[in-house]
């Protein structure tokens, strides 16, 4: 007997190796990527994006060591899939051949049924040592006329051999929700993802979804995407942190550019903070969003201005008006994000300015108008877990914040807080109006201060050559 | 003698002067594709479905190598390994214990020589057999089939 150590040559058992999708967004929704040797089906209607998600995935896997298998069915001629893939940036045509390889099994299929398919997986992992096969399309072996009980053997057939091997399988097909529950290979699938594009307005937007992921945490919902060069652009669901990253009391001020405001808000908002500032029209939302913008470059803060209300050019000369120069800003730390209203797709510019404060330099933050984003969002339950989201990422890393809001009429009472979503989950809140009758008369009133005494009468302020000024 | 192809069916197949096997799996996929790949390799592969089987066939073919799946009917392929390493005419018989189970550490109380954890992953298969062939040659116990 061999009296010798056992030999263990399998990868350690807690280990949960993953395939990328080459996607780093989709890989984070996916809590890393596929798993290995596992079989997901990539669902969704025709135009979703199926194939360019396999693809992007397929390119960035092929490293040589083992070949990547692309097989058609009877869906999607395969000259179509090879034909459009070369549009796309990952595209490599020294790939093709060795590590990517392209098949139609077409005319197999229609010639000697799902046989032709399990034959060909089984040949296929014998001789070819597959490390990613992807099936498109899967769903339309459903459209040969075979029995319920032949469905099932292959199904169990495909799982059967696709569970046995080290490979890892993508049934690409244009599901609908009933399928769900139709068809046998959700049952066996490790990973469901669903692929949808959605009319709103004048425009479609495009949704991923992870519907199933055996063995993982992933982020639910809905992650906005669109197809660019690069493949798929994903727009992960912000979520608020679990943890807050950096947790200490933010008992320091930060001034607000206006001397009469810091008095009355017991000087400056607190650092972390979230301010909304809400009021009619013409009230002065902009103005002191840009002020406080200005006083923190002046305190040595980088601040990030996103603005959907003035173009660029009408934002320097807004600042120019309060005195500073723009360029000069620019080098001191003031970055301006700007999207126009029309084109605003809520879930890039939540990113953008995610991604702006993730980088970690940015202390102050002005979002002008969060309304603008309100009108841009299809879904208002959806801007409003964006925006609480964001706000708690802000005060989780010190960020001090202002965010601007039009309201209705209501010279100075909380009545006029029309949305009380937005204002609830701020900090602080300011409301600014001015008089029908009295031209000039402009009042500011501290509505709510979390945290620090404040004034609790309404104010009076005029706007002038240097912005605004308490009286 | 001519040379026999596989049977994944549980039959025997054989290779003159090649060692033999025997595959105690009862998933007919895994059971192909290892029968594929080993023979190809230049191996004798012989299977059984369940643990009592392969107890039986192990004493009638004594094999060079049992890999075992941890989940086979009857006997389970750690009370499989721990019954022949227990037996004075069998324990000479190299166990690689191939499951789809995280068994190491109890694998080797069992007895096993060698813990390979699935999938089927054809070069890590072919190689640990070859390895665990050669240990055991080196350990005295060649045999004339190796």
């Amino acid at each position: 007997m061999i009296k010798q150590r056992p030999r263990d040559v399998s990868p350690p058992a807690d280990s949960f190796p993953r395939i990328t999708t080459g996607n780093p967004q989709a890989d984070e929704i996916l809590g890393g990527g596929f798993p290995c040797n596992s079989i997901n089906i990539v669902m969704g209607q025709p135009g979703t994006g199926k194939t360019i998600f396999a693809e992007q995935l397929l390119f960035h896997n092929a490293t040589g060591d083992r070949p990547l298998l692309y097989v058609t069915t009877l869906s999607e001629p395969m000259s179509k899939v090879v034909g459009y893939v070369q549009r796309f940036d990952f595209f490599e045509p020294a790939r093709l051949g060795e590590d990517i390889q392209y098949e139609d099994l077409g005319a197999a299929l229609s010639e000697r049924g799902p046989t032709a398919l399990t034959d060909w997986l089984a040949d296929a992992i014998k001789t070819r040592s597959p490390k990613i096969i992807v099936i498109d399309s899967f769903r339309a072996i459903h459209d040969l006329a075979i029995t319920t009980d032949d469905t099932r053997r292959f199904i169990s057939d495909v799982a059967g051999f696709l569970s046995a091997y080290d490979v890892t399988a993508f049934l690409l097909g244009e599901y609908t929700q009933d399928d769900i529950r139709r068809f046998p290979e959700f049952a066996v699938a490790d990973a469901i993802v669903e692929l949808a594009r959605q009319p709103r307005s004048t425009r479609d937007e495009r949704f991923l979804r992870v519907l199933k992921l055996r063995g993982s945490a992933y982020r639910e919902g809905q992650h906005a995407f669109r197809i660019g060069d690069g493949g798929l652009e994903l727009y992960p669901r912000l979520v608020a942190p679990r943890i807050p990253e950096k947790y200490e009391s933010l008992t320091a001020r930060r001034p607000t550019g206006i001397p009469g405001l810091d008095k009355m808000v017991g000087g400056g908002f607190l650092a972390g903070s979230t301010t909304l500032i809400s009021g009619m029209t013409g009230a002065g939302k902009t103005t002191l969003a840009l002020q406080f913008a200005l006083e923190g470059i002046r305190q040595g803060e980088k601040t990030l201005y996103v603005n959907f209300q003035e173009n660029p050019a009408q934002l320097r000369r807004a600042i120019a008006n309060l005195g500073a120069d723009p360029d000069e800003l620019r080098t001191h730390g003031f970055q301006l994000l700007y999207a126009s209203p029309v084109e605003l797709q809520i879930d890039s510019i939540v990113v953008e300015i995610f991604e702006a404060i993730k980088a970690g330099t940015i202390s102050r933050l002005v979002i002008d108008a969060i309304g603008d984003l309100a009108a841009a969002a299809s879904d208002s339950q959806r801007l409003h877990d964006y925006l609480y989201s964001l706000i708690q990422h802000f005060a989780a890393r010190g960020v001090t914040t202002v965010l601007t809001m039009e309201s209705g009429e209501g010279l100075a009472g909380t009545a006029a807080m029309s949305d009380q979503r937005f204002s609830y989950m701020s900090d602080n809140l300011i409301y600014l109006a001015w008089s029908a009758e009295k031209v000039g008369h402009r009042t500011i009133r501290i509505v709510k201060m979390r945290g620090s005494a404040h004034e609790r009468d309404i104010g009076e302020f005029e706007i002038g050559g240097h912005g605004a000024r308490i009286k | 003698m001519s040379e026999l192809r596989p049977t994944p069916d549980g039959g025997t197949s054989n290779r003159e002067g090649s060692a033999i096997i025997l595959v105690v799996e009862r998933d007919p996929h895994i059971r192909e594709l290892e029968s594929y790949f080993l023979n190809e390799a230049g191996f004798a592969v012989n299977f059984a479905s369940d643990g009592l089987d392969a107890l039986a066939r192990a004493r009638e073919l004594q094999p060079d190598i049992i890999i075992t799946e941890v989940l086979v009917p009857k006997l389970d392929g750690l009370a499989l390994c721990r019954t022949i390493k227990t037996n004075p005419e069998l324990q000479h018989i190299v166990i690689l214990v191939f499951s789809i189970l995280a068994v190491q550490s109890r694998a080797r109380e069992a007895g096993a020589d060698a813990f390979l954890m699935k999938p089927l992953a054809e070069k890590r298969l072919v190689e640990t057999v070859r390895e665990i062939l050669l240990m055991r040659k080196v350990a005295g116990h060649s045999g004339d089939r190796v």
